[in-house]
């Protein structure tokens, strides 16, 4: 244990979806701590994306019970806005097109109320377009994407490069990286798991959230967990993502209760 | 040619017959044997005027006359009977009676913010309803400034108005050009275009009625921007009828720009855009509008009449408060080969209404018409309404033309994709509701001159909406 307190502790927690919707969490516990990975798989509609929303605040889940520490203090006390500026990260699975919006603006935007809220300088035009600069590099993407409009157009990998810009101008301290292998060619792939290792330091930690092993050959986890029926089934270390790539789900499953719920 | 002006013979002047049906269905009173506020003010105006025509035989008087007469004829309107004025409340036009137009010039708050964004002087104020007199045209190019009815070639402007007034079916139309004091005027020589945009500033600052009219004469291949800013002093009522009547020669290019934004919440606007574009002209009106004002119609008829004339009308509404905001357009394709295009985006909030009702009429002359015409609306509160009837009226067989509307609100995934990010939730708001109507904004870059309006409309709405 490095530190006294752990970065995001999840105790019992119970979701479902809003206005009294389908039971998706039932008893989840999840221990990060500063400076660890943890890769969270499960089969489809296990509640691997409704995790994220949680942890992020997405209106569309409702919390019924249990708890969720951020830095020992209660996360879901806060709006979802006082999450991002507080230091959580989500990088949607399917990142939302914003026509008209522009995409420098928007960082900046973000950048400037984080910025604001943890009682920093913030930057103005000129400024910040230095400091995007920097950040450019990490993701490969080229200048004309800032010109353009926030995901308007742009190809799936695209995108997902455009979430992890946002994480470098963000700087999170928890990243939540919701299947952002998904639609992602070999060459894009590897581009963004050089960014999120990049991004990576002891302070920090990243759930990833991942349907597939591959990823974790780019960004190795600490932690591997299998979550299914809205639990963690069994934990793990890498060895365990192998694992299931050779067997499987089944064999972590009881088959009486299996199952299907699409969120 | 020239027209000569012969006094008509002595006539008895026409009692003015109150339209006191439609006025007492306005208020919901019986009024039957009552003229309305409105009305009782008005009367002894119109009465006036008509009788100054035997006894001045000016251009501007016999005008006036002819535009007052035409207004009795036509009366005010009917709710009921009426489509184009359905879902206008002329409650806080008619109920309360209104001083008449000032002839006196106050002095005017410059707008030196428009000035600022612009980088351009303001070429002609209009200060509660008055014109400035002394603002001669200068020798060297007459054509540089506006002039006034009287100062300016009168013939070809006195006949063209008279021929629309005659034709005008929107009372209001004619009441305004009966009451000017003046109609300002821009007589551009052929192959002339104006380097610069001329800046118009409308600026109420007290209490009355003020009836601003311009008419607009572009000769072959001539072109030119104007920019019509209007705005009030908090809290006054004014009752503004404006006009802009355009007659564009073959080859000759128009953008005109409407930018109303009235502080006061008792302003009531009507707007009437009349514009007659010939062979291969080009007719550009871009109306912004973010008024606090009660009401304000922008009525826009456009007629096509030569081979490949080209229109395009665009019109963004912030609607707060509650304002109620409607834009009509009857855009008529009466010759072959002829493009137009409508785009009018709405945002209404509180407790706004707006309206968009186009028509775009394609006569047997049009063939090969390519028209478009959209219609956007976005809803921000659970009380704002936007009604959207866009029209299509074809006798051509050989025709492209598509029309449509959307109604819709905030996208909730687009909102929390921004919070998620750490903007606070009403900045998130004010980001999609701008991002709305930014690329139509866009269009104003394409015009020389006015590409500042884009960020200074911007800075409007941002106000407006943060208000």
């Amino acid at each position: 244990m490095k530190n006294q307190t752990p970065l995001l502790q999840i105790i019992n927690l119970h979701a479902q979806v809003a206005n009294g919707g389908q039971k998706i969490l039932n008893g989840l516990n999840l221990t990060v701590n500063a400076g660890e990975v943890h890769a969270i798989m499960g089969p489809n509609g296990s509640g691997k994306s409704t995790l994220s929303k949680v942890l992020a605040g997405h209106p569309s889940i409702e919390v019924t019970e249990g708890e969720v520490l951020y830095k020992g203090q209660n996360l879901l006390g806060l709006e979802p806005n006082e999450r991002a500026t507080a230091g959580v990260f989500l990088a949607f699975q399917y990142p939302i097109e914003l026509p008209g919006v522009n995409n420098t603006s928007f960082l900046r935007m973000a950048y400037n109320a984080k910025q604001k809220a943890n009682e920093l300088p913030e930057l103005d035009e000129a400024g910040f377009a230095e400091f995007l600069k920097t950040k450019l590099p990490l993701v490969e993407m080229k200048d004309d994407y800032l010109h353009r409009c926030v995901n308007a157009g742009f190809s799936g990998g695209e995108k997902k490069r455009n979430e992890i810009l946002q994480m470098a101008v963000l700087n999170p301290c928890l990243s939540i990286l919701d299947e952002t292998d998904s639609g992602l060619d070999i060459d894009a792939l590897r581009i963004v798991a050089n960014g999120v290792n990049q991004l990576m330091s002891q302070d920090k930690a990243i759930l990833l959230v991942t349907h597939y092993q591959r990823l974790l050959d780019y960004i190795e986890p600490t932690f591997v967990h299998v979550l299914a029926q809205g639990q963690i089934v069994t934990s793990g270390d890498k060895s365990l993502a192998l694992e299931l790539e050779e067997k499987g789900y089944d064999w972590l499953l009881p088959h009486s209760q299996q199952v299907e719920v699409a969120v | 040619m020239t027209m000569t002006l012969t006094p008509p013979a002595p006539e008895t002047t026409p009692a003015y017959e109150p339209s006191s049906l439609d006025v007492a269905s306005l208020l919901g009173v019986n009024l039957t044997t009552e003229l309305s506020p409105f009305e009782a003010c008005l009367d002894p105006m119109l009465q006036a005027i008509i009788a100054n025509k035997n006894a001045d035989f000016s251009a501007l008087s016999l005008l006036k006359s002819h535009s007052a007469e035409r207004f009795m004829a036509l009366g005010l309107p009917n709710r009921k009977h009426q489509e184009a004025w359905k879902f206008i409340d002329l409650k806080p036009l008619v109920s309360k009676p209104l001083p008449a137009v000032q002839s006196k010039l106050e002095p005017c708050r410059l707008p030196y913010r428009l000035e600022k964004a612009l980088k351009l002087p303001v070429t002609l104020t209009v200060c509660n309803g008055a014109f400035p007199k002394d603002a001669s045209p200068k020798a060297a190019a007459p054509w540089m400034l506006f002039s006034q009815l009287e100062a300016s070639v009168q013939t070809a402007f006195q006949q063209l108005l008279t021929e629309k007034t005659t034709q005008e079916s929107d009372p209001f139309c004619v009441l305004g050009q009966a009451l000017a004091e003046d109609i300002w005027t821009l007589d551009l020589p052929a192959n002339t275009t104006l380097e610069k945009p001329l800046v118009v500033y409308v600026n109420q600052s007290q209490t009355s009625m003020a009836f601003p009219q311009w008419a607009v004469l572009l000769a072959e291949n001539a072109s030119a921007t104007v920019v019509v800013s209007c705005s009030s002093d908090a809290q006054l009522q004014a009752y503004i009828q404006a006009c802009a009547t355009v007659e564009l020669a073959k080859g000759a290019t128009l953008n005109w720009v409407y930018l109303v934004n009235h502080t006061s919440e008792n302003i009531v606007q009507l707007l009437n855009t009349r514009a007659t574009v010939h062979e291969k002209a080009y007719f550009n009106l871009f109306a912004v509008n973010a008024s606090n004002g009660a009401l304000l119609r922008h009525s826009m008829e456009v007629r096509l009449v030569g081979q490949e004339a080209n229109a395009t009308l665009n019109g963004i509404t912030l609607a707060t408060g509650k304002t109620s905001v409607h834009n009509h357009v009857r855009l008529t394709h009466d010759a072959e080969n002829c493009q137009s295009s409508q785009i009018f985006k709405a945002v209404v909030g509180d407790e706004a209404k707006s309206e968009f009702d186009g028509s775009i009429f394609v006569t047997t002359n049009g063939q090969q018409t390519d028209a478009k015409q959209l219609s956007k609306n976005m809803l921000l509160s659970n009380k704002a309404k936007a009604f959207a009837r866009p029209w299509l009226n074809i006798d051509a067989d050989d025709v492209k033309c598509s029309h449509g509307t959307t109604v819709g609100q905030l996208d909730e995934q687009q909102l929390f994709y921004l919070v998620s990010r750490g903007i606070s939730p009403d900045e998130a708001r004010d980001v999609l509701t701008l991002a709305f109507v930014v690329d139509l904004l866009s269009q104003l870059e394409n015009v020389a001159g006015v590409e500042a309006l884009k960020a200074e409309c911007l800075a409007l709405f941002q106000e407006k909406l943060a208000r």
